[in-house]
């Protein structure tokens, strides 16, 4: 059947997806003989979302053609940030930008350049692309370092695929664990409508959230109010009490996960077989096979691994070291956090972290979400390790109702480019941390750059859909930083507070008025995300852009001559088994599966080909392999003299179900739904500082301090509070203000002295700070 | 839905355990029938979260519409007949008939009906009609991103509608029932979350 | 509720016009007191007037008023039936000894009319009597709207005598005193009854919003009649009556203002302390 049907008054249905954020649902997009877009509705063929669509789809006319789209390509006259412009032709516009990169380039050499995006519209491998072309320096300013990367990384370097995403299996599964996330309001369609299915069946549902009013929360079997920061202890009391309990799938963990790998004790590194056998291969790790009574490489087959293997051993050097297994490792940093002594520090009780546990690894079948609570911590690695190893080791992977492999994660990878040889020496990282695991630079250090030219000058910034000034820590340092720009570019919906500063602005087509194709996120399909409408005035497509920038300045890296022939490659790439054509033809099309689907015969895509609960990679990148009980580097324990003045833990980044992060405050009948910023803090907090609902009030942290309305609530810890991020824009046709300066932006509180070692991520969900009464202060 | 020949009578079951209260079904609503902006034919309002954290807490959320009632005390009031019900139990207004004298409004236990601006006459949700004429779901329902409103008959026992009120017997809710309005919007109880409500209801 | 001020002053007018051609009506039958029926008919018809003149102003779409004659089910429509009938029996008493004589049918002229007066307030108590508005939901709704038009009609029966040079009875003026008593305290039991009317619905009058409204109607409405009244029955003084009849509808129209602020919605869950909120 044909992706468009044709209407007998003229007009068409448009089968397409959405791109209001990432889940892209399918979409029927009605448009009239007039070619005006009238009205979008889900589409009950997309597997997934089975027709439903949120608010933020619905709205997509209003969005298109809301009067205060950017529409034309915008150069700066006068001052940065004066308001100034003029309107030129696009022809002119990159001109004058290839004209200014090479200019750039030849002065300060292709290091100078960053690209960016924010979270993107599915142009991650373009944006790399385009800081890879040619062997340039990709400084990635962009949030991967609190979005998606640390979750993904970790899952692919533990089990060579990511499955805690869209992967998990909410239909099927007997326990659904959302962790630090609330997916049923940020990629509710192919979420919430699974999740009633199956709790309709009598699944169990555990929330691990700071804050009650996760839409889910009041609906758990188990809700664990946990510390922001402090899923680690949690974590290793999960671990403490499915280990000890024996609730974990033995078959599974002793075959596919390297559990009964042999370390080292002490060194706690792997006993390879170069270290026990002249000649031995020292890339071969070791397992105690209890059938032969002997080491055998970790990839044998028919063996009996021996779990809880532990003795001495003799090296070539004559040494005799005692070893261990990874299983006995891991076992004994557990055995130190019992349930008990993590309550202290997790606030969730004892006996609750022990049901909550038995009802995960007791379920036939359970899945874990994991998102940004865990992520945007700056003990983000080990918290996901820890979660990993609960996947992992109750057999929940690649497992019906499980976590499942999705394939294009494992496959977005060339689409960027080959990472230029002088990555790792020109990148920017500092003291603050060593980003053991993504190699990118921080961007805090890289804004530094941008102020202070070391440790050499970055002169341009070149995004499209990023806007640093919302989704950056401390961004009034941020904003410091690009004023001493030569060379700011963004492209965009609308005017942001970035685009404001730009020297030149372009702008980006809808989704409604655009091609691409739907891959990320999108589970086992790939869609035609054809356009609804032609592009209005001169906005153009961010990958229209990229290909035509990219193929000005290095046409060996961007040789298409048209958008489709670009699909058409990264449909190849991607292995998609279709080509564009066909595929708009289609709208849908089934995407072969990960071998790891298969694990019994194909093993996983690790350098063991089992699940790495202990990381041989993350050991050789320098980071630990093992998960540590870690805190985050900035709480009420880990820095007590802050703390002192800042007793609150905020948590940055709390979804709305109708926003996409800071999009969409100027669409009227969304902003009255949400019409302003509210902090929100616990009723007892209220009373004590003699607060009023309603009322404007300060919240300060150490970098900085915001306004916001006082929201008191029942809902949270007294010690936490919740500042929701990405309000700037003003909505002129319900009066309702926009909020300069970061005056309201959750990230001028935000802190850019500590990050993650492995992940360079800033602890924007457990930022010290407090909340203090106007005119109070 | 039906295709019965015997008299349809719309309903539709709202199931509070399921609602997370994202707002979808305001928008789809608000799209779908062009509202004002600052009108509300529907709205996802919240209870809570009230109680002491974290294991005393509740809260759920509560979509708040016409509940086109069977014996609408909005209709006894109406001085115009502009407010009527259809023969399948669908209340509707009449803009052309409406004065915009508001007793429906004060008469509606709901909350369901509000003032235009511009037309200066009272309206409120339709049940989308012209979309049950075609057979078609309710935008709000079509949209709902948790599966938790089931449009249909309810004199229908094979209907959807009928087997989900069936299935939840110990559920069902009808807000302020003693006042006699006969709402067709059966919402079912949480779960979870609403153990204030539950206990006062004897459930 | 917001304050629907064309109805206040729609409701006051009738309640003071229709009440004092009942209690006129009446107190001829009871204590043979002359006053001329036209008079008050003529006072009664102006403030029907101005009465129904606002209560159109209430409607957004004043132009399609005659929508109102549709629902026969609906007090507001069996108000608007009754207004013209009632209509051409006040002009009918109001011309009556001045244009023509009926004689010995104004009796029965005087009757239908006061008949049709009660039924006119009866209409206007039962339509406000709602099941959706506990403080409404009451028979204290039609008492009330019938003791304030009987408090004030009265009133304005001592006016017509002192301002007519007509003997008022002492047992007149202590009727239309215990009448106004009457009405006062079916009116502070009223606002007893608010502080708990069920569905979550509690209102201290002294508490704010209605604190301004509630004292005000204590002097205007209850204290300030009284002591006129009472002073009625030492001296006979118009100036008197009058500023007792004004201070008497002032304080009908501030109790109507507290009535309609107390008119809060039922709550949608009144087993919570709290109500729903929209906050996401």
């Amino acid at each position: 059947m044909s992706s468009i049907t044709f209407k007998e008054d003229g007009g068409k249905i448009v089968k397409t997806n959405c791109f209001e954020c990432h889940a892209k649902c399918g979409v029927l997009c009605e448009v009239d003989k007039d070619g005006v877009l009238v009205g979008v509705k889900g589409n009950p063929e997309d597997p997934r979302s089975e027709g439903r669509l949120c608010g933020k789809g619905l709205s997509a006319p209003k969005i298109l053609y809301d009067p205060h789209r950017l529409n034309y390509p915008l150069r700066r006259l006068g001052e940065r940030g004066e308001g100034k412009w003029e309107e030129i032709s696009w022809d002119e516009a990159l001109d004058w930008l290839v004209d200014r990169v090479q200019k750039i380039t030849e002065e300060y050499g292709a290091e100078a350049i960053a690209y960016g995006q924010g979270t993107g519209r599915g142009t991650n491998q373009w944006t790399a692309r385009s800081g890879n072309a040619g062997g340039r320096v990709h400084h990635s300013l962009s949030p991967g370092n609190i979005c998606l990367v640390p979750m993904m990384v970790q899952c692919f370097l533990q089990y060579g695929m990511f499955p805690t995403f869209d992967g998990c299996d909410f239909d099927n599964a007997d326990c659904i664990v959302f962790w630090g996330a609330n997916s049923v309001w940020t990629e509710a369609t192919y979420t919430s409508g699974q999740i009633g299915r199956s709790r309709d069946r009598g699944a169990k549902l555990i929330v691990i959230d700071p804050f009650f009013e996760h839409p889910l929360a009041a609906k758990a079997d188990y809700f664990l109010g946990v510390r922001p920061g402090s899923d680690t202890y949690l974590a290793y009391a999960w671990l403490n009490v499915i280990m000890n309990e024996d609730l974990f799938d033995y078959e599974f963990t002793q075959k596919y996960t390297n559990a009964p790998m042999v370390l080292i004790e002490g060194i706690e590194a792997p006993l390879n077989e170069a270290l026990i056998k002249e000649g031995g291969n020292e890339q071969a790790m070791l397992v105690w096979d209890k059938k032969s009574q002997s080491f055998v490489e970790i990839h044998s087959k028919d063996i009996d691994e021996d779990l809880e293997y532990r003795g001495m051993v003799k090296l070539l050097d004559g040494q005799e070291v005692p070893v261990k297994t990874v299983w006995i490792g891991l076992k004994e940093r557990a055995a130190e956090w019992t349930p008990e002594k993590a309550e202290d520090r997790c606030w969730v009780s004892a006996n609750k972290i022990r049901e909550s546990a038995r009802a995960y690894a007791n379920a036939p079948a359970a899945t874990i979400n994991v998102f940004q609570g865990i992520e945007e911590q700056t003990n983000c690695k080990d918290s996901l390790q820890l979660i990993n190893i609960i996947i992992a080791i109750c057999g929940n992977l690649e497992k019906k109702g499980g976590n499942l492999s999705m394939p294009f994660w494992n496959q977005m990878g060339p689409l960027g480019g080959a990472e230029p040889a002088t990555q790792k020496e020109l990148r920017i990282i500092d003291e603050r941390a060593p980003g053991t695991v993504y190699g990118v630079s921080n961007p805090s250090a890289a804004f530094e750059a941008m102020r202070t030219g070391k440790p050499y000058p970055l002169k341009a910034y070149i995004m499209v859909q990023g806007n640093p000034l919302s989704w950056s820590e401390n961004t009034a340092k941020v904003k410091e930083s690009l004023m001493c720009l030569d060379l700011l570019v963004c492209m965009d919906y609308f005017m942001s507070p970035t685009c404001e500063l730009a020297d030149l602005v372009l702008p980006s087509t809808h989704w409604t008025e655009r091609d691409y194709l739907a891959d990320e996120v999108c589970s086992e399909w790939i869609f035609g995300q054809q356009k609804a409408v032609d592009a209005l005035y001169e906005r153009r497509s961010d990958v229209w852009f990229y290909r035509t920038f990219g193929n000005r300045l290095n046409p060996e890296w961007w040789p298409w001559e048209t958008d489709e022939e670009l699909f058409d490659w990264q449909l190849e790439q991607t292995h998609a088994g279709i080509t564009w054509p066909d595929l708009k033809e289609k709208w849908i099309h089934h995407v072969p599966q990960a071998p790891s689907r298969e694990y019994q015969t194909n093993g996983f895509g690790t350098p063991s080909g089992r699940i790495e609960l202990y990381s041989v990679i993350e050991l050789i990148m320098g980071s630990k392999p093992f998960p540590e009980a870690s805190e985050p580097k900035e709480s009420i324990y880990a820095t007590p003299d802050v703390a002192e003045e800042y007793p609150l833990t905020g948590i940055t980044g709390r979804r709305y179900p109708t926003y996409y992060h800071s999009a969409y405050r100027g669409i009227p009948h969304l902003r009255e739904l949400i019409p302003e910023p509210q902090v929100i803090f616990h009723t007892s907090i209220a009373k004590e500082l003699g607060i009023e609902y309603g009322e404007w009030v300060w919240v300060e942290s150490p970098t900085g301090r915001i306004t916001m309305k006082a929201r008191p609530s029942d809902g949270l810890d007294p010690r936490v509070c919740v500042i929701p991020h990405g309000w700037w824009q003003a909505c002129p046709e319900l009066g309702l203000p926009g909020y300069p300066n970061g005056m309201s932006n959750a990230n001028t509180i935000t802190s850019d002295k500590t990050y993650n070692d492995e992940y360079l991520t800033p602890g924007l969900r457990s930022t010290l700070c407090r909340v203090v009464k106007k005119g109070g202060e | 839905m039906s295709t019965n020949t015997t008299t349809v009578h719309y309903g539709m079951v709202i199931d509070l355990d399921k609602c997370t209260g994202c707002q979808a079904c305001s928008v789809a609503c608000k799209m779908e029938n062009n509202v004002e902006l600052g009108l509300f034919w529907l709205r996802v309002k919240r209870m809570g979260p009230i109680g002491k954290y974290p294991d005393d807490v509740e809260m759920f959320y509560f979509p708040n519409q016409c509940m086109h009632c069977a014996e609408p005390s909005c209709i006894k009031v109406c001085p115009t007949k502009a407010t009527y019900k259809t023969e399948e139990g669908v209340v509707l207004v009449d803009a052309n008939r409406c004065f915009g004298c508001e007793y429906c409004i004060w008469a509606c236990p709901y909350e369901a009906r509000s003032v235009n601006p511009k037309t200066k006459t009272v309206e409120k949700c339709i049940l989308c009609v012209h979309k049950l004429e075609k057979n078609e779901k309710p935008a709000c329902a079509y949209t709902c991103t948790t599966g938790c409103r089931i449009i249909g008959d309810l004199n229908d026992p094979k209907s959807e509608i009928s087997q989900v009120l069936k299935n939840n017997e110990d559920r069902h809710f009808t807000i302020h029932s003693e006042f006699g309005n006969e709402p067709s919007l059966v919402y079912l109880l949480p779960r979870k979350g609403a153990e204030t409500l539950c206990k006062s209801i004897g459930r | 509720m917001q304050i629907h001020w064309p109805l206040i002053i729609s409701t006051v007018c009738q309640r003071v016009g229709l009440g004092a051609f009942i209690f006129a009506y009446v107190a001829s039958a009871l204590f043979g007191l002359e006053l001329p029926m036209n008079v008050v008919a003529i006072f009664t018809l102006a403030l029907l007037a101005i009465g129904g003149v606002a209560s159109i102003f209430h409607l957004k779409r004043p132009q399609r008023f005659f929508n109102a004659f549709s629902n026969m089910g609906s007090h507001l429509t069996q108000e608007a039936l009754i207004t013209p009938f009632l209509g051409i029996a006040l002009l009918v008493c109001v011309l009556n000894g001045l244009i023509f004589e009926v004689g010995s049918a104004t009796i029965i002229v005087d009757t239908v009319t006061a008949v049709l007066a009660l039924a006119f307030l009866v209409c206007t108590g039962l339509a406000y009597q709602m099941g959706s508005r506990p403080a409404w939901n009451t028979p204290f709704v039609l008492a009330l709207f019938l003791l304030t038009a009987l408090e004030a009609g009265g009133i304005a029966v001592l006016v017509f005598c002192f301002v007519l040079n007509i003997t008022a009875p002492l047992l007149l003026i202590a009727s239309v005193l215990v009448c106004t008593a009457i009405c006062i305290t079916t009116q502070i039991a009223y606002v007893i009854r608010m502080r708990g009317v069920g569905y979550g619905v509690a209102i201290n009058a002294f508490d704010n919003p209605y604190r301004f409204t509630f004292v005000f109607w204590i002097i205007s409405g209850a204290a300030l009649p009284l002591i006129g009244i009472a002073l009625c029955l030492v001296f006979v003084s118009s100036l008197v009556a009058i500023c007792s009849l004004l201070f008497a509808a002032l304080g009908i129209a501030a109790w109507t203002v507290l009535f309609f602020k107390g008119a809060l919605k039922v709550k949608m869950f009144p087993m919570y302390s709290v109500d729903l909120n929209l906050d996401m």
